[in-house]
């Protein structure tokens, strides 16, 4: 199964982004652990393209279910400036209280957690892929 | 949906998801509250990097003062992402049962 849908660029579609993979995961079967971090990282990346993309075309969101039992999400932005979310941006997480910034600790923590995320920047736009098995 | 409330005991109760479309409603209630703070996460199924931003604000200005914020019944994987984040050594941190 794969299902695809645009998404305008705004942070307050996020209840819409989360009921459409809601439903892809009922209908996939996938389990709570996959579907935490999965919908983790859509929120990170859809909100960084909505902060730094600067453009104003929808953003595409793909999400299917591979052959090896994994969940493969893709999402598109034709508007996208260069920013690779693979590179470590070097977030100090044992960093005292008073040391702390925000900034940064999505990226690392989706970085983390998906078993694999693909970046690409062209004529198109960036491409963003990431998977994570279904689980039970 | 996400909620965020004062309970008859003192406690503060999040209920739902703390996503970047709520985490001004979470930190606009937070940024009221004073002293030791108990906040009862039961209830809370999902935060974000947008959410951890609030509890980290929150957190920072009561420390700051001589009071903080305590966590608890924090389900599973609420609790892994704050594993992840080193917000265990910054947080009073109470697995859920």
């Amino acid at each position: 199964m794969a299902v695809e849908r645009r998404f305008p660029r705004r942070v307050d579609v996020l209840p819409d982004i989360f009921d459409f993979t809601a439903a892809f995961y009922a209908a996939e079967a996938v389990g709570e652990r996959a579907r935490y971090v999965l919908d983790f990282t859509t929120e990170e990346l859809f909100t960084n393209f909505v902060k730094y993309g600067g453009g104003s075309r929808d953003i595409l969101i793909r999400i299917e279910r591979t052959t090896a039992d994994d969940v493969l999400v893709t999402m598109v932005d034709q508007d996208a400036k260069r920013f690779d979310v693979t590179l470590d941006r070097g977030v100090d997480t044992s960093a005292p209280l008073e040391d702390r910034v925000p900034g940064g600790l999505g990226l690392h923590l989706l970085n983390r957690m998906v078993d694999e995320i693909g970046y690409r920047f062209d004529a198109d736009g960036t491409t963003i892929t990431y998977r994570k098995h279904r689980g039970a | 949906m996400f909620e965020i409330r004062l309970a008859d005991n003192g406690h503060v109760l999040v209920q739902g998801r703390l996503d970047a479309a709520q985490a001004p409603n979470a930190q606009g209630f937070l940024d009221g509250v004073q002293g030791k703070v108990v906040l009862d996460c039961a209830g809370l199924e999902y935060i974000s990097s947008a959410g951890l931003g609030v509890l980290l604000k929150t957190q920072k200005r009561l420390v700051g003062s001589g009071g903080g914020l305590r966590l608890v019944a924090v389900n599973a994987h609420i609790m892994d992402i704050f594993r992840f984040s080193g917000f265990d050594q910054i947080f009073e941190l109470e697995a859920q049962a």
